[in-house]
C-alpha cells in the first residue's frame, strides 16, 4: 500500500525550525478530533481538557525526534491514547488526583490558573452552538455547485491529494486547488457570523 | 447573513493550500510569519479546519470561543517550554532530516552520555581485573601468574578440578579478544578456569 504524503509535514518541519506558531496552527487543526478521542476514554469533561492539554505539549517536546514514519496525526494519535491511559491508571491508583497530576512543577500556585476558563462544552449553549455550526456546514456544502462539493469532499473526506482528486475530475492541479479554496470560501461566509471572529483578538 | 474574510484572497488560498499539505516550502515560511502577525488569518485557519471536521462528522463541530479557550491555555504553558529545534541536514533547507533529531531536554542526555561512555569502558574493565583476582585467589593450584597462563589452555587434572565451560561466554570472549588490550587477560584460557574441586570448593 503506498503511504500518502503527509498533509503536516511542511507545518511539522517549521515546529523543527523553532517556529512555535506553526505548533499553534497543528493545535487548531487537530484540537476536536483530540479532544473527541479523549472523551471516548475518560468521561470527565474536565479531564479530557487536561488530558488534551498534555497530549499537545508532550507532542511538542517530542516533536523533534519525529521522523515522519507515520503521518503527524497518527502520531499524536498515539499520544494521546498514551497521555489518557496514563490518566487513567493514575485515577485508578489515587482517585484524588485531578488536573494537578499533568501540571507542570512551576504550576503549583491554587490561586493562578493562567488561561483556563471553566469548561463549556457541556452548557446547553455550548451544545446548541455546535448544533447550529454543523447545520450550517452542512447547508452550505448542500448549496455548492457538485464541482466544488465533489472537490471539498474528495479532499477532506476521502483525503485524497490534490493530484488524485485532479486524475478524477479530470482536471488541472491549479483547478482542484481553486475549486477546493473556492468551496472552503462558500462555507466559511456563512459560517463566520457564527463563529463571531471580530471580537477583538481571539486567536 | 454571510461574512468574507477581510484576509487577501491570495492569502487565504495558501491557506487553503497549506491545510491540504499542498504548499511549497517558501511560501508555507512565508504564510506562517504572516499568520503568526495576523489574527484574522488565525481565525480563517480555525475556520478552515472547523470546516473539515464538521465535513468528517457533525460532533466535531464546536464553538470557536471553546477552540480559542483551549489555545489561549495551552500558550500559557508552550511559553514555559524551551524552543524546539531539531538538526537540519547542511544541504538541504527543510527537508526531513535523515537521522533521529535530538529535542532540546535531550541534550542533557548528551552530556551524561558523554561521561558515561568512558566510565563504561572503566566499570568494565574494573570487573574483568576483578574477575581475573578473584580467580587467581580461588584457584587451588596458582603455580604463577594468571598472565603466564594464558599461553597455556591446559586445563588442570581432570581428577580433581572439573572445568565449567559456557559455549556463550566462549563465543562472546573470542568474539571480543581483538578488542582487548592485554590479550591474555582476555584469553579464555586464563578466565575459563572457574573451577569446582569435587569435594565443593
Amino acid at each position: 500500500m503506498i503511504q500518502q504524503p503527509d498533509a503536516d509535514a511542511g507545518l511539522v518541519e517549521r515546529v523543527k525550525l523553532g517556529d512555535q506558531k506553526a505548533f499553534e496552527m497543528l493545535v487548531i487543526k487537530y484540537q476536536r478530533r483530540i479532544e473527541r478521542l479523549i472523551g471516548r476514554m475518560v468521561r470527565d469533561t474536565d479531564l479530557v481538557q487536561d488530558i488534551a492539554q498534555e497530549t499537545f505539549i508532550r507532542a511538542y517536546r517530542a516533536l523533534p525526534q519525529f521522523r515522519g514514519d507515520s503521518a503527524f496525526y497518527t502520531w499524536l494519535y498515539r499520544i494521546a491514547v498514551n497521555t489518557a491511559k496514563k490518566a487513567l491508571m493514575d485515577l485508578k491508583r489515587d482517585p484524588l488526583i485531578t488536573e494537578a497530576a499533568f501540571a507542570s512543577s512551576d504550576d503549583d500556585d491554587e490561586t493562578s490558573r493562567p488561561g483556563k476558563e471553566p469548561t463549556d462544552t457541556a452548557t446547553p449553549e455550548a451544545l446548541l452552538a455546535s448544533k447550529e455550526i454543523a447545520a450550517t456546514v452542512n447547508a452550505a456544502i448542500n448549496a455548492l455547485s457538485e464541482d466544488l462539493r465533489q472537490a471539498i469532499t474528495l479532499r477532506e473526506i476521502e483525503g485524497l491529494s490534490y493530484e488524485e482528486i485532479s486524475d478524477v475530475m479530470n482536471c488541472p492541479i491549479g483547478t482542484v486547488r481553486s475549486r477546493i479554496f473556492r468551496a472552503r470560501e462558500a462555507i466559511a461566509v456563512k459560517l463566520r457570523p457564527l463563529l463571531d471572529t471580530r471580537d477583538g483578538e481571539r486567536w | 447573513m454571510s461574512e468574507p474574510s477581510r484576509t487577501p484572497e491570495r492569502l487565504l488560498q495558501d491557506l487553503s493550500a497549506l491545510h491540504d499539505g499542498e504548499l511549497d516550502a517558501a511560501a508555507l515560511a512565508a504564510l506562517t510569519r504572516e499568520w503568526a502577525a495576523e489574527s484574522e488569518l488565525r481565525a480563517d485557519w480555525h475556520t478552515y479546519a472547523l470546516i473539515g471536521d464538521v465535513l468528517r462528522s457533525d460532533d466535531l463541530a464546536s464553538p470557536a470561543d471553546h477552540d480559542s479557550a483551549f489555545l489561549q491555555r495551552l500558550r500559557g504553558r508552550l511559553a514555559d517550554e524551551p524552543v524546539v529545534f531539531a538538526p537540519m541536514p547542511a544541504s538541504k533547507g527543510i527537508e526531513l532530516p535523515a537521522q533521529p533529531a535530538v529535542p532540546m531536554p535531550a541534550a542533557v542526555g548528551d552530556n551524561q552520555r558523554r561521561w558515561f561512555r568512558p566510565a563504561a569502558v572503566g566499570a568494565a574493565c574494573m570487573a574483568v581485573a576483578g574477575v581475573a583476582m578473584v580467580l587467581r585467589l580461588g584457584d587451588p593450584t596458582p603455580t604463577g601468574d594468571v598472565m603466564a597462563q594464558a599461553g597455556t589452555a591446559t586445563a588442570p587434572a581432570a581428577s580433581s578440578v572439573q572445568i565449567v565451560r559456557n559455549a556463550e561466554l566462549d563465543r562472546y570472549l573470542s568474539a571480543h579478544r581483538q578488542f582487548a588490550q592485554g590479550a591474555a587477560l582476555a584469553s579464555p584460557a586464563a578466565l575459563r578456569q572457574v573451577a569446582v574441586t569435587p569435594d565443593g570448593r
